[in-house]
């Protein structure tokens, strides 16, 4: 059994990294929350969001981010690295058997999530558990940058008075 | 439990175990390295430093740079915060936390050279270094074994069903985050990621300074590592080193053609922003 762990340490050297998809067609959102813009980027001319486990449908893409017809008005963009194939996202399994199917058909992803934190908090003492409470409160304090559509006009204000983008001179 | 466990590492190791974690896997292990980064060497509590404003204008700027770049969204968005410490250090955990030392910042002097720190960290989350370097990390630890691609979809049965992990994973789980983010906070905050991924994040960081949503002066980054203490230089101590790594950003600046001027209003408000420390 010690030499599976040696077997995995190889292979995750040697095997390339994942590369990113460029395929079109339907696309699952795997962020909490992703802007949608009438132009490539995720702070400019954001008309509204999509939350994690949405579909989405990928006609193309430009840079970092995927473009998203839309039968109902102009086409919008994504950030290409907020999806994954639809295929490819992990979905919650009703059942063992369900359970076993999916995992035959292979999936990104792991298991570091609350539960194991928690533990890992209690085990780690008091100073450690102050530590997290600490990165609780520092994400609390930044909850203003999850408001996507008034982040971005706060943007706007910010490169303007800063004479950035748009507002700033090239040499 | 044994008997599943054994063909899920099978199929994570034909499917190739150098696959990337998840985004929200990825942000979990970024809150450990990140509270590992609020605590001092003998254990005690520090957290990150006290001034809200400061805090908000870091995170503007931060911003800026991050949502123009090629990884705008991570699972729950970028954190930017200021380490109470005295050494000129800035650093990026998984997921988007991204730090700078009080030390750093009493270091820099204007809103580009914050800019320019700011988009090299950036760079890194972009190009997935932290990732690379946790994934590693569990690989050699043999974790793949549980964070591999089968376990996953485990992880959403054990969640659509109500059952927590069995006591013999949530052990191992426990154990492999935990010394995940404790190597990886070591390695990060001491040696960053190797010169050969730093330069890969200055050259992106000065590309997307430069971008049209964007537009910072990409001088500023060259201009603050050229200003680092020797003993903040890390891989770059050797004169020959830094000034190879300065001529790199020189070369990715040319090559970006057109540059934005510095502005005076950025300057006077990073000024003010950074006054309580000085």
């Amino acid at each position: 059994m010690f030499l599976v762990p040696a077997l995995v340490t190889v292979l995750a050297a040697v095997l390339p990294m994942q590369e990113e998809d460029a395929t079109v067609g339907v696309k699952v959102v795997t962020v909490e929350s992703a802007s949608l813009s009438l132009v490539p980027s995720a702070s400019r001319k954001l008309v509204g969001e999509v939350k994690q486990g949405s579909e989405v449908t990928i006609v193309g893409y430009e840079g970092g981010f995927a473009r998203i017809k839309r039968s109902d008005g102009p086409d919008v963009f994504i950030a290409r690295s907020a999806l994954t194939p639809k295929e490819k996202y992990v979905k919650s399994p009703a059942n063992e058997k369900q359970m076993m199917e999916m995992k035959g058909q292979g999936y990104e992803a792991g298991r570091f999530d609350p539960e194991t934190e928690a533990n890992l908090r209690k085990e780690r003492g008091p100073e450690m558990d102050r530590a997290y409470q600490g990165v609780d409160a520092w994400e609390a304090r930044q909850a203003w940058t999850r408001q996507k559509m008034e982040l971005s006009k706060r943007l706007e204000e910010f490169r303007k008075a800063g004479k950035l983008s748009e507002y700033g001179n090239v040499k | 439990m044994r008997n599943w466990i054994v063909p899920v590492l099978a199929l994570a190791v034909g499917a190739g175990c150098g696959g990337r974690l998840s985004e929200s896997q990825e942000y979990y292990v970024g809150r450990s390295v990140s509270a590992n980064a609020m605590v001092d060497p003998s254990g005690r509590y520090t957290g990150l430093h006290e001034d809200k404003a400061l805090e908000e204008y870091i995170a503007l700027v931060g911003l800026t740079v991050a949502l123009e770049s090629d990884r705008p969204e991570t699972f729950k968005g970028y954190y930017f915060g200021v380490l109470q410490s005295t050494d000129v250090n800035a650093f990026a955990a998984p997921g988007g936390f991204i730090f700078v030392t009080v030390g750093a910042l009493k270091l820099m002097e204007s809103e580009d050279e914050l800019a320019g720190v700011l988009a090299h960290e950036i760079a890194h989350i972009n190009l997935r270094h932290p990732e690379d370097h946790a994934n590693r990390s569990a690989s050699q630890q043999g974790l793949m074994s549980i964070l591999g691609i089968g376990t996953a979809v485990y992880g959403a049965y054990l969640q659509a069903t109500g059952r927590g992990h069995s006591a013999e994973d949530l052990d191992k789980l426990t154990k492999g985050l935990g010394k995940t983010a404790d190597e990886f906070t070591k390695e990060l905050m001491v040696k960053g990621y190797g010169r050969e991924s730093e330069l890969a994040a200055d050259a992106l960081g000065v590309r997307v300074l430069c971008r049209e949503g964007v537009r910072y002066n990409p001088d500023g980054l060259k201009a603050f590592i050229s200003r680092l203490p020797k003993k903040d230089r890390g891989a770059w101590a050797t004169h020959p080193a830094l000034e190879g790594r300065i001529q790199a950003i020189d070369d990715e600046i040319k090559k970006a053609g057109s540059t934005a001027a510095v502005d005076s209003a950025r300057t006077a408000r990073f000024k003010a922003a950074t006054a309580g420390l000085r």
